[in-house]
């Protein structure tokens, strides 16, 4: 019922959306035609007076002031509804919500405070949200020097939508229900603190108690489970109807030696950026099993890695690598804990036409001990592949002065055959309100590869944002 | 030796000149177009050694609607018509705050530029683009925000007059524009444009760039309003510039993927 209401909501603000639009395309009167063919002297003392008010309404944003504060934010709404039939999901929606955000913003000559919080009532879980994104202080000591401390998100790397050295959290619920790209990723309460010495950077993070991501748990979003049936039964796509749905994994001990340190050394060399990659922690999604419980949990990980970035034929490139450590099962043989992986991309992207952008890229997971990896399994017919290869493909293009964007991103493996496409088109109505309509199409042949699995929750969604 | 000190004296001439570039040309009209282009380059996209301004703009479309952008710019040369380090950070609109953007302008080869998105917390490297598209959803190019090489052109003096220079300059490569030539008004004292139009392969003139400001900022003549139009749409782009300090000796190594993420309030307010 309360879905209901949140829906009918949203849709009564897409109705008054597109009210304004159709009524602000009706306001060009016969005058604002003819400016048209003398524009040369339009500008007239209103025109310019507008910033001469402008400039008294911020007169105090940077006037020489100790401190500067600033606020913002934005509402929102978002529907989206699964478009094929599922078995394991009973709510067609996978999104149902609107949303507050709060942007606040102190800013000091060596010190500043930020906040991001948002506010959602959901109608697809049936609650109200608070998720605070950002609530850290920055601390300047020098150009060399610098920390921010507190709940923030972070992120490096150099792939698309593709993470190799950044084992930040995320959250794929998000990315798959059409939220805005942001909320790909989630917040951690961490330090990090970064050095500066001359065209070197370091980066330390340090995230006291371990914060996974926010992974497809079967409420929102349906996955395969290989042992929906138990151990040595078949698996199948489980959904908010399966019993074992939500996933509520084992998490690690709050305690000081079961944080997650993450490492970063930067720099350029000409007009090619170079960086080394460190991270000590867990997988980031409950991969492993603990078999007393029967409880999906955590295993150990450490990553290391490396990345070049830099212009190339009228382009840029990037290459990738990171090797995966999955040190409490290095010989491959324990079922419960995933196997040490190697994981390289190559990407290329430039801009073909004016205003039309296109990237490539090209993603290995290499898998070791494949063999005893498989001879070991609990469930050997739905491991992936020893070598598994993905494909993404984005295609931008902007339009009418950058207020209407079209977008197209898609994943594809040559050899799980499955695929993910995710068409979106964002148009800026007028400049505090845009409009986002845009689709999560998954499609696999099998249904427990990486996307395949996803296959019942191919949604299409709509959102209506007004910023201030 | 009469042809070296000549030559000598040429050159100390031409350093001062350059250096100077707002100075008054006292020794008489100038007759050599590259010239004048070459110091106009200078005067509008040199001034000092570096420089801090905030950029407020306006964009009017053809249907009357208006949508503001508002940044900070911190500049620094290292080199007088060679590269150059920008940092703009975006105020306005609401959607956009936070956002920023750092170029490494290059006189030789393509820009590196990188792009900050606060939201994901994500530095996004910029592929090269065309230069002559939408700076940020305004009628400017990109290339008017940056400067376009004037060695990109030939250059014409069509005209002088008491008070300005009329220069036709005509791409030598027509590859990536989509003037036929542009004319340039440009001022005998301060070396800045007054008028740029720029005209079609039919012979229309379908953009102009107009100077309606000029402040003196610590005795440098400085361009603080500016408007565009799109003659063919009938929007236009005005751009107000305020706040503006030359010299402050803004330090290169703030121009860093750090400051991006943290941008250097010491300098931008």
């Amino acid at each position: 019922m309360r879905c209901l209401a949140v829906v009918a909501l949203v849709f009564a603000a897409l109705a008054v959306a597109s009210g304004a639009f159709a009524q602000s395309e009706i306001s060009e009167t016969p005058e604002e035609v003819a400016g048209d063919v003398e524009p040369s002297d339009d500008a007239g003392e209103d025109d310019w007076g507008e910033f001469d008010e402008w400039q008294e309404e911020e007169g105090d944003s940077s006037g020489g002031k100790a401190s500067a504060f600033q606020f913002g934010g934005f509402v929102e709404g978002l529907t989206g509804a699964r478009v094929v039939r599922s078995s394991a999901s009973a709510n067609e929606f996978t999104a149902g919500e609107a949303r507050f955000r709060l942007n606040l913003d102190a800013t000091h000559e060596i010190a500043s405070a930020r906040f991001r919080g948002d506010v959602y009532a959901d109608a697809v879980t049936e609650r109200v949200w608070f998720d605070i994104r950002d609530a850290s202080i920055f601390v300047r000591g020098g150009n060399w020097f610098n920390m921010r401390v507190g709940r923030h998100v972070l992120t490096w790397g150099t792939g698309d939508f593709l993470f190799l050295n950044d084992l930040f959290p995320k959250d794929f619920n998000s990315f798959f229900i059409g939220r805005a790209d942001e909320y790909l990723k989630a917040p951690s309460n961490s330090a990090i603190v970064t050095f500066n010495i001359k065209k070197v950077g370091l980066d330390l993070v340090w995230t006291p108690i371990f914060e996974p991501d926010r992974f497809i748990d079967g409420e929102r979003l349906s996955f395969f489970n290989p042992l929906a049936n138990g151990i040595g039964g078949v698996g199948e796509i489980i959904g908010d109807r399966s019993p074992l749905t939500p996933v509520d994994p084992l998490l690690p001990e709050k305690r000081l030696r079961n944080g997650t340190v993450h490492g970063r050394l930067y720099g350029t060399a000409g007009a090619y950026e170079l960086a080394a990659y460190g991270y000590v922690g867990y997988w980031r999604q409950p991969t492993a099993l603990d078999l007393t419980a029967m409880q999906a949990t955590y295993a150990r990980l450490a990553t290391y890695g490396a990345s070049v970035r830099g212009p190339l034929l009228g382009g840029l490139f990037n290459v990738e690598a990171a090797f995966y450590d999955s040190f409490e099962d290095r010989d491959g043989t324990d079922p419960t804990i995933p196997n040490s992986q190697f994981r390289g991309l190559v990407g290329y992207e430039r801009e073909l036409f004016p205003k039309f952008q296109m990237g490539l890229q090209y993603y290995l997971e290499y898998t070791f001990k494949y063999d005893e990896l498989v001879n070991n399994s609990l469930w050997p017919d739905y491991e992936q592949d020893e070598f598994r290869h993905l494909l993404t493909l984005r295609l931008t293009q902007l339009l009418l002065l950058d207020n209407l964007e079209l977008s197209l991103f898609t994943f594809f493996s040559p050899d799980e055959l499955d695929t993910y496409i995710r068409p979106r088109v964002t148009y800026k109505i007028i400049e505090p309100l845009a409009i986002i309509v845009g689709a999560n199409l998954m499609f696999g042949r099998y249904d427990y590869t990486f996307f395949g699995q996803l296959k019942e929750n191919t949604n299409v969604y709509a959102r209506l944002r007004y910023s201030f | 030796m009469r042809t070296l000190t000549k030559t000598w004296l040429a050159a100390v001439a031409a350093a001062i000149l350059l250096s100077t570039p707002t100075t008054p040309a006292e020794a008489g009209d100038l007759k050599d177009a590259s010239e004048i282009v070459n110091r106009t380059d200078a005067a509008q996209y040199y001034a000092a050694k570096d420089g801090r301004a905030l950029v407020r703009m306006k964009i009017v479309d053809a249907k009357g609607r208006s949508q503001r952008r508002q940044f900070a710019v911190l500049r620094r040369d290292k080199k007088d018509g060679g590269d150059q380090n920008y940092l703009v950070v975006f105020d306005q609109p609401a959607d956009v705050r936070g956002t920023t953007f750092l170029v490494k302008k290059h006189a030789s080869k393509d820009d590196d530029r990188w792009l900050y998105l606060p939201g994901l917390d994500l530095v996004k490297r910029i592929a090269a683009s065309d230069e002559r598209t939408s700076f940020v959803g305004t009628h400017f190019f990109y290339e008017d925000i940056s400067g376009r090489q004037p060695a990109e052109d030939k250059h014409q003096l069509l005209e002088t007059t008491d008070t300005e220079y009329v220069v036709k300059s005509t791409p030598k490569s027509t590859s990536g524009v989509e003037f036929a030539h542009y004319t340039l008004r440009i001022n005998k004292q301060t070396f800045l444009p007054s008028k740029i139009e720029y005209v079609n392969a039919q012979g229309k003139i379908y953009r102009r760039i107009e100077t309606v400001k000029v402040d003196t900022v610590q005795g440098i003549a400085t361009i603080t309003r500016l408007k565009v139009s799109d003659l063919d749409s009938g929007g236009y782009t005005l751009s107000d510039v305020s706040n503006v300090e030359y010299d402050m000796g803004i330090p290169d190594d703030i121009f860093v993927e750090t400051s991006l993420r943290n941008p250097p309030q010491k300098w931008l307010r």
